[in-house]
């Protein structure tokens, strides 16, 4: 056993490390991590339920599981599955709650706008996230008592094909989205992913977003969902505003390729994360608590989240996404933090927002 | 026979009742807060929105059947009453076909005929010079005929079996009557036809109103809804829980549509005595000589199969070999790789083919074992109210897909839990795509049985024959040709069907077609692509066994 913690310790240790120059850490194996670990060996694997280009879908669930095993020492199979969308996966998870059946997810990832109806019900289990791994993760990563964590920063804007709408890079606010120019140029999504925000008294109130969607709705080519990110890339879709992570020309498959861009709106401008959290009635949940403290690590962030999401978390100082949250604040944007605690405080916004998606789908 | 026909319209009747029950609901069912009212039919009837949408769903779905019957009619009648050369081609191109993915051809059309990226639009455009693309197939009638074009193997096949079960003395009596070729088709075999092409067009309309692939493709991004995408786009928020009331109170429309369309089907029904032409008195199939008409007919069959089939068969090969979808060009050509094969996760691909090979063979032997009760005692009984088992088994159709699966996740979750534990397990699919099916399964056991005299059965009986004994000796004979065909396509039906699993699907029992989906959803097209087609290439060696058995049996080279 002294052995074996050793030879995670060290494992863990270049791991942390991974990734980043002078970054080195105090490595601490601590007695919960340990109970973890043990937890994940004798649970045996790991299921997992989202959609494919959550993580790279398969490929992302083999890295992993070659990862967690390489740095905890566990021989645990992480089984990828593919799952609906955030919302209907929430409401099927809570369903099988109910019903007392063992969740058919380990894992449950999504935004504050998800996680948030289910924090009352008892759907999550509460993590003491910073005593597992307290060299990285912080308690500002921890939300909502450790029922969730933040695994990503989302910085939304236009993604857009960089040859088919050139002309993206002069729009810079949602004024510009309305000019005659751009009439019948871009698509939105049909739920109107990044506008809901708008809809907050302190930020425009109901009122205010709603005239701007009547007048933004004749504007739009079209309705498409945030995954159509190769169909942006084919020139099928030239621009979608607003996409709901802005992370997607991050990834190494688009990077520097001169495909896709992403343009952030200063006076729409969001920090919105990714959360993982861990299912009350999760069958392997300690093999799921290796899978995210593995993505917490520097080498889960830059292979997992940066290189295959596309985005990694701003808490970190050396992160991807801090540089470009300072890069738009420089801009002079002024990002809404939309956190959980942010969304929990303002109770409506879903209905708003569902009355916004019902105008958008008029032609 | 007439407990097996409660038994499987009993669970339609559950699964109905579930929807029912779930359009007077607020809130996620399960949740102990959940509440009841009126509230989703008062939204839903008051959006002129629905009624907007109810409209181009009815447009669609007529430009579906037009398309559809313009081109599986006649091929079928040349396949089935002709001298057509080449006929076994036909049959397994046709069954081919419907291995295709519906969103292949959809796509494949995109990139024809995109104003934007369509090979055709942009080469026209070079061409002529001309500011903007002259095609552009994201209108209602396009998805249509796209549809359409989609949907002809199942028309064909619904169709051949009609036209199979014809005796041509019919015909021939009435040019010896003198009358013309084309009175002897308006009289006698268009007449005589008719319910069974009527079961075939009322089948194909519905499945043209719950269509999701062409629509969702080729018209969701312009923000033209159909039914089905308008219902997809309610049930699958990515902000906020699905809304099954809203979803549910949808389906009440489409019960009440399917209800017309079946009270229609049963009319035509009536008429069918009048139509038996397999009788005790002899049949004798002959062939119509095409002489100088055999090749535009065949140039007819080869048009429809390039543009219809292989083009959007290319389309696939195409993306499965890149990265995102690309116009053919240097850079793409450069781009150009087996990756897609290489990377697909092959633990879940054995896993998702089992669970398909398992289901293709089960789902199809139970539906067509219930439809054949089902027909047998709508048909061939005097029991009051027979109609209405009718009515029932083609309710299914009407109602989406996914609907069905939400209904059965909830009775899976929460009644039957104690007594049959199959949430998460490949027999919740099982029943939910045999009672799914049971409406095309009577549909086609229906025509079959039209088609058979009474008096077949009447002279087993006089001979002392038992019920039981009739249906072996007598009946299951002379169905077998119909069921055979039912059975395959059945399975190719279960083998390609998308949006049942969506919602009951786990990582146990996923199928096939769940994991293409999924590609397809997270828009990882080259990935579904390669799938598609890894599936298509390991279906080949079924094709070829279901071609030689039939080949063997007189049922793909007919006469």
């Amino acid at each position: 056993m002294t052995v074996r913690v050793a030879a995670c310790a060290l494992a863990l240790a270049t791991a942390l490390t991974a990734g980043g120059e002078a970054r080195a850490q105090s490595i601490a194996t601590t007695p919960a991590l340990a109970a973890a670990i043990a937890g994940a060996e004798q649970e045996g694997k790991l299921t997992v339920r989202w959609t494919n280009n959550i993580f790279g879908g398969p490929d992302g669930a083999k890295l992993a599981e070659a990862a967690i095993n390489r740095i905890f020492g566990t021989h645990i199979a992480v089984e990828w599955a593919p799952g609906p969308a955030y919302g209907p996966m929430a409401s099927q998870l809570y369903q099988e709650l109910q019903a007392g059946e063992p969740a058919t997810s380990d894992l449950y990832i999504a935004t504050a706008v998800q996680i948030s109806p289910y924090l009352d019900k008892g759907l999550f289990r509460t993590i003491d996230w910073v005593g597992l791994m307290p060299s990285r993760i912080a308690p500002a990563m921890v939300e909502a008592d450790g029922r969730a964590i933040r695994i990503a920063t989302n910085l939304p804007g236009i993604v857009y094909n960089i040859k088919v709408a050139p002309w993206v890079t002069e729009v810079s606010t949602t004024a510009d989205l309305l000019k005659p120019e751009y009439k019948g140029k871009f698509y939105t999504t049909p739920f109107l992913g990044g506008f809901d925000v708008l809809l907050a008294p302190e930020v425009w109130g109901v009122e205010k977003t709603t005239d701007y969607v009547k007048k933004l709705t004749p504007q739009l080519a079209g309705l498409v969902g945030c995954e159509a990110t190769t169909r942006i890339a084919s020139g099928e879709i030239p621009a979608l505003a607003i996409d709901c992570g802005g992370s997607v020309p991050n990834r190494l498959e688009y990077r520097g390729k001169g495909i896709l861009g992403n343009q952030t709106l200063s006076d729409m401008a969001e920090r919105r994360y990714n959360y993982l959290a861990i299912l009350s009635h999760a069958p392997h949940p300690n093999a799921a608590i290796l899978f995210v403290l593995y993505l917490m690590t520097a080498e889960g962030q830059e292979k997992m989240m940066w290189d295959i999401q596309g985005s990694d978390l701003d808490d970190f100082p050396q992160s991807h996404m801090r540089e470009e949250y300072e890069k738009l604040e420089a801009r002079g944007a002024k990002p809404v933090d939309v956190t959980i605690a942010w969304w929990r405080s303002h109770p409506g916004l879903d209905a708003a927002n569902a009355e916004l998606a019902k105008l958008v789908r008029e032609k | 026979m007439i407990g097996l026909t409660i038994l499987a319209t009993g669970a339609i009747v559950v699964l109905i009742s579930v929807v029912l029950w779930l359009s007077f609901t607020e809130g996620t069912p399960g949740d102990p807060a959940l509440t009841y009212s009126l509230a989703h039919y008062r939204s839903i009837f008051l959006d002129g929105f629905t009624y907007r949408v109810l409209w181009n769903t009815v447009l669609f779905s007529g430009a579906t059947l037009v398309t559809s019957f313009v081109l599986a009619l006649p091929i079928a009648w040349l396949v089935e009453r002709t001298d057509f050369p080449g006929k076994p081609i036909v049959f397994t191109l046709m069954t081919v076909a419907l291995l295709i993915p519906s969103f292949a051809v959809a796509l494949g059309w995109v990139f024809l005929l995109h104003p934007k990226i369509g090979l055709i639009n942009q080469g026209l455009m070079a061409l002529f010079g001309l500011s903007n693309a002259p095609f552009d197939v994201s209108n209602i009638g396009s998805m249509g005929v796209i549809e359409g074009m989609n949907l002809t193997p199942l028309a064909f096949v619904m169709t051949a079996v009609v036209l199979r079960s014809m005796d041509p003395a019919l015909e021939e009596a009435a040019a010896i009557s003198g009358a013309k070729p084309w009175q002897a088709i308006w009289r006698i075999t268009l007449r005589v036809l008719l319910p069974g092409l009527l079961a075939a067009a009322i089948y194909v309309a519905t499945i043209g109103f719950a269509a999701f692939d062409v629509p969702a493709i080729l018209g969701l991004t312009r923000r033209i809804f159909t039914f089905s995408t308008y219902v997809f786009w309610v049930l699958t928020p990515s902000e906020g829980a699905p809304e099954y009331g809203n979803v549910a109170t949808l389906s009440v429309i489409m019960v009440g549509v399917a209800a017309l369309l079946s009270w229609c089907y049963r009319k035509a029904q009536r008429q069918a005595p009048k139509y038996a032409v397999v009788t005790g008195k002899g049949y004798r199939p002959r062939l119509a000589p095409l002489g100088r008409w055999r090749g535009p007919a065949l140039a007819f069959v080869a048009l429809y199969f390039i543009v219809a089939q292989l083009l959007p068969l290319l389309m696939l090969g195409w993306a499965s070999l890149l990265p995102y979808l690309q116009t053919p060009s240097t850079a793409a050509l450069a781009s150009v790789s087996l990756r897609n094969f290489v990377n697909l996760p092959r633990e879940l691909l054995w896993r998702a083919g089992t669970n398909t090979a398992i289901l293709m063979v089960v789902v199809p032997t139970i539906t067509l074992t219930l439809s054949v009760a089902i027909s047998w005692v709508v048909l061939r009984t005097r029991i009051r109210g027979r109609g209405f088992f009718d009515f029932l088994a083609f309710l299914p159709l009407a109602i989406p897909a996914i609907v069905f699966s939400v209904a059965a996740l909830l009775l899976s979750l929460f009644v039957m839990r104690k007594f049959a534990p199959i949430y998460g397990t490949i027999w919740i699919l099982v029943i939910v795509y045999a009672v799914a099916r049971l409406s095309y399964g009577t549909r086609m056991t229906n025509s079959a049985l039209i088609q058979i005299h009474r008096e077949l059965e009447e002279s087993a009986q006089v001979c002392g024959a038992s019920t039981a004994g009739v249906m072996r000796r007598v009946l299951v004979p002379l169905l077998a040709p119909s069921l055979a065909y039912a059975w395959i396509w059945i399975a190719l039906l279960t083998y390609r069907e998308l949006t049942l699993p969506v919602v009951i699907s786990t990582s146990n029992n996923l199928p096939f077609s769940y994991l293409v989906w999924g590609f397809v959803q997270a828009s990882a097209y080259g990935s579904a692509s390669a799938a598609a087609l890894l599936m298509l290439g390991l279906m080949l060696p079924v094709l070829l066994l279901y071609w030689l058995v039939a080949r063997r049996a007189g049922m793909i080279a007919p006469r």
